[in-house]
């Protein structure tokens, strides 16, 4: 079956393009070292690095105690509290940020309390990003701890070792993967993102990319300097990148029974709750309260606009969804059955190309010939395209888990009796992975419904998703008028992500 | 799946459409009527087809011009795209072969001016050209100025030091007291652009160098202009540096109130806790424009034309400048109420083109003196 191995090459190749595009105007950029001076490259480096540092440890220790007390302690309402420590996924962190700034500043509710502390502020940025990718860090060291093997904790008990020193000397050593595993990718994230940094303020290499497509006129200086950037903060993610393979490897082959939970006490409830309450407060809760209070009666004209926007981003996201989810299933089928492996750490690219870099290789390839100007450009093709690259990294680790377990003598069997290559395929593995592609149709779903930076970049000619238009209202302080468009988008991504969230810790 | 609107193209390019027409189609029986203005091309008759807009400035401020448009053009499909000036010289010289859109109206003067200079404009009609002052429109005839701007400083009522000019904002003696926007923000850039043109690199270093070291480190520097002119009336800052229509938009209220008259809007300002001050420096008042512009090659010029026609009528301009209490740019056309007339300060008589240039080395000057 060399057809299959054809078309996942071709896909992968497909994927990686924005990438090897922005790659090849880099060998044309004559001026890097000056644009590395202009754009004060160091502290970029500096700023961004700190800040992927700080927001991971942030998610990674409000997810680690999360996770501690609802898998080890028993308390009524365990279920609720997974839930909300959960719900910041749901809500963008731009909004979140937006929303910091806005009831902070010198008209906010909270200026009296808070005064302007957040604007421009690197701390910010970091609780911020921590707090909206904690649930990650607790899906992923929930199911982490929940696979513990008791037994070791039991002998150190035996051997004298107390509570704290058994947490100390057992359990974290144990956990070291699953700990690298979700710092690494908090991290990752810090060094994509846009939206959080650009409303509070703060000078990242994503924001100056952004900076230089959308405000500098000289546009060949621009694509020059996007370039030498996008370099150089893959070079920053990359030990992330790294660290984050090596841990969901080393994660994978832990077992055993783990121990019951224990009944909390009055004082473990309250730690729970109080958790609960810094984790929500500033993030979904804050989002959910606002969007609510600022909406004005009446505005019919906004929220028209807010319904096309809905009805537009649902149709693209969707799209880009099915397609992810395609791609997918072939580059990981090929990949597990046929081999190379390869493909689909090549697949995944995506992972660290922060949205406008994902724009600017798109823009790049799409330019570069005539007819590709006469009949990609400005197509809602190309902002789908970019959501595929961005979210398919998600989709591929959803098949690949789903299909690591199941063996290919399915297949083969199904072969045996007469089946086609693709038969046999359709037969036996696709409705056994049907959880994992839901899964991985839900999370790009979701993650293009709320994506930001390509969708300003990319948008087709006369239209806009549902993040810019609430955006575009933010920028201008017009709070209220971005209420409907927010509250929409809360309601339609804030329910995918629980569904993907809650499967994921369950099944792991 | 897109039960909410379900009639929204989605195969992209040409037919993902904004509705911007579809709740004046069914009136059917909206006049035709004749627009006002003279010989322009197109401008006596109603203009059909579909009108593809490239707008910089936001869709909030464009409602009163569409609403306009389609009353003169009932026919008329208008296709509405918001975004920003940048990647719009991207999408036109991409589309250069074959272009999408028809009419490209700019937030400032330096994209539209870039355009032009880079063939992507066709020169305009002199019907068109000549409604506004020659320094207001493209010096190759390419666009013209929609509405104007003023780089003012807001302070606090009855502040006994208060600043004249924008370069006593640079006086060491604002450490603290001086409120501005981010250095990125799109507008503090455009006023620099125009300091560098009137008074030279090493003024506008120094100036600039003056309001790092009276703003660095003090919490006064705002994501925006409309929380630093909050913060000016809440007293935490004495003095800002903002767009004029930031000052009105806090005194005289968020949206535009068609309703607000002379004396109510004068009462308003009379009540407010801080001031505006055109300031009085040698050079004039900073100021930069809208502008709009024909895309060379689009499909439906003669739509295009018709657009900018309206824009340069006094019914036009007041729908265009007003909701953003902007000035218009046609002589005799007010501003609106309670904005201080075009006439009571000095503009600066820095051509447009002369800022165009001086935007990279604006941007440049800002990164090397360090302002956040």
């Amino acid at each position: 079956m060399t057809l299959s191995r054809l078309f996942a090459a071709v896909a992968v190749a497909l994927i990686a393009a924005p990438a090897l595009a922005i790659v090849a105007r880099l060998a044309g950029a004559t001026d890097a070292g000056a644009v590395l001076a202009g754009a004060r490259a160091g502290e970029l480096l500096v700023t961004t690095g700190l800040l992927a540092v700080s927001a991971g440890l942030v998610a990674v220790s409000i997810g680690a105690v999360g996770a501690w007390l609802t898998t080890r302690g028993a308390f009524r309402g365990r279920a609720l509290a997974v839930g909300l420590l959960l719900s910041p996924l749901g809500v963008p962190p731009y909004l979140v940020a937006q929303y910091w700034i806005e009831v902070s500043g010198p008209t906010g509710p909270l200026h009296g309390l808070l005064g302007g502390a957040f604007f421009g502020e690197l701390w910010a940025a970091s609780v911020v990003i921590g707090l909206c990718t904690s649930p990650l860090c607790f899906g992923i060291l929930r199911a982490a701890m929940a696979r513990l093997d008791g037994r070791y904790e039991d002998a150190a008990a035996a051997l004298g070792d107390g509570p704290l020193a058994r947490v100390l000397r057992v359990v974290l050593p144990l956990l070291v993967p699953a700990l690298s595993a979700s710092f690494a990718l908090v991290a990752l994230y810090a060094c994509s993102d846009f939206g959080a940094v650009s409303a509070l303020g703060v000078p990242t290499f994503t924001r100056a990319i952004f900076f230089e497509l959308e405000l500098n006129f000289d546009r060949e200086a621009a694509m020059s300097a996007t370039a030498v950037l996008s370099a150089l903060l893959l070079v920053l993610a990359a030990p992330f990148f790294a660290l984050d393979r090596w841990g969901r490897g080393a994660a994978r082959f832990e077992g055993g029974t783990p121990r019951p939970a224990a009944e909390l006490g009055p004082l473990g409830q309250a730690g729970v709750w109080g958790v609960v309450a810094l984790v929500v407060g500033p993030t979904s809760g804050l989002v959910l309260a606002r969007t609510l209070s600022l909406l004005e009666p009446g505005r019919q004209r906004l929220w028209g606009k807010a319904f096309d926007a809905l009805g537009t981003t649902l149709v693209w996201a969707s799209s880009a969804a099915t397609v992810a989810v395609a791609v997918a299933l072939l580059v990981v089928w090929v990949a597990r059955r046929r081999g190379p492996t390869a493909l689909v750490a090549a697949g995944s690219v995506g992972f660290v190309l922060p949205g406008p870099v994902v724009a600017l290789g798109v823009l790049l390839l799409v330019s570069a010939t005539a007819w590709g100007r006469a009949h990609l450009y400005g197509t809602a093709i190309l902002l789908v395209g970019a959501w595929i690259v961005r979210a398919l990294p998600e989709a591929l680790q959803s098949v690949d888990a789903g299909l690591e377990q199941i063996p290919s003598s399915y297949e083969e069997a199904a072969r045996t009796l007469g089946r086609s290559g693709v038969g046999s395929v359709v037969a036996t593995t696709l409705p056994l992975l049907k959880g994992s592609l839901a899964a991985a149709w839900i999370f790009v779903f979701a993650a293009a419904m709320r994506e930001l930076p390509a969708a300003m970049l990319l948008k087709p000619l006369g239209s806009r998703t549902l993040s810019h238009e609430l955006w575009a209202y933010a920028q201008d302080s017009y709070y209220a008028d971005m209420a409907p468009a927010a509250l929409l988008l809360l309601l339609v991504t804030a329910p995918a992500t629980s569904l993907v969230l809650l499967r994921a810790s369950r099944t792991s | 799946m897109g039960a909410c609107s379900p009639d929204t193209s989605t195969d992209g390019g040409d037919a993902a459409t904004t509705r911007e027409s579809a709740d004046t189609v069914d009136g059917g029986d909206a006049s035709p009527e004749a627009a006002d203005a003279g010989d322009a091309p197109a401008a006596d008759s109603a203009v059909t087809g579909k009108l593809v807009v490239l707008s910089a400035r936001d869709e909030k401020f464009m409602v009163p011009l569409w609403d306009l448009v389609r009353e003169k053009h009932p026919q008329l499909e208008l296709v509405v795209d918001y975004g920003k000036d940048a990647p719009y010289l991207d999408r036109l010289r991409a589309e250069r072969e074959a272009p999408r859109a028809d009419l490209f109206l700019s937030k400032g003067s330096a994209a539209i001016t870039s355009a032009g200079q880079d063939g992507l404009l066709t020169p305009l009609p002199a019907s068109l050209l000549d409604r506004v002052p020659e320094h207001v429109r493209g010096a190759d005839g390419t666009w013209v100025g929609l509405s104007k701007r003023a780089r003012i400083i807001v302070a606090k009522r009855d502040l006994e030091d208060a600043p004249s000019t924008l370069t006593e904002l640079a006086d060491p003696k604002y450490k603290g007291r001086l409120g501005r926007t981010v250095a990125t923000n799109s507008s503090f850039v455009g006023g620099v652009t125009t300091v560098l043109a009137d008074a030279g690199e090493e003024a506008a270093r120094t100036w600039l160098t003056g309001l790092h070291a009276n703003t660095d480190g003090t919490p006064h520097i705002y994501p925006k202009h409309t929380p630093t002119v909050a913060a000016v009336a809440a007293g935490e800052a004495d003095v800002a540096l903002v767009n004029h229509y930031y000052f009105y938009r806090n005194v005289l209220g968020k949206d535009y109130d068609p309703a607000l008259d002379a004396a109510a809007a004068q009462a308003k300002l009379d009540a407010a806790p801080i001031v505006a001050i055109f300031p009085k420096d040698e050079q004039g008042v900073a100021w930069n424009v809208t502008g709009g512009g024909v895309v060379a090659g689009g499909p439906n010029p003669a739509a295009a034309q018709a657009v900018l026609d309206i824009l340069l009528s006094p019914e036009g301009q007041q729908a265009f400048a007003w909701t953003n209490r902007e000035y218009p740019v046609v002589d005799g056309v007010p501003a609106a109420a309670g904005v201080q007339p075009a006439d009571g300060f000095t503009w600066s008589s820095t051509s447009l083109g002369a800022l165009a240039a001086q935007q990279p080395k604006a941007v440049a000057l800002i990164q090397e003196v360090g302002l956040k």
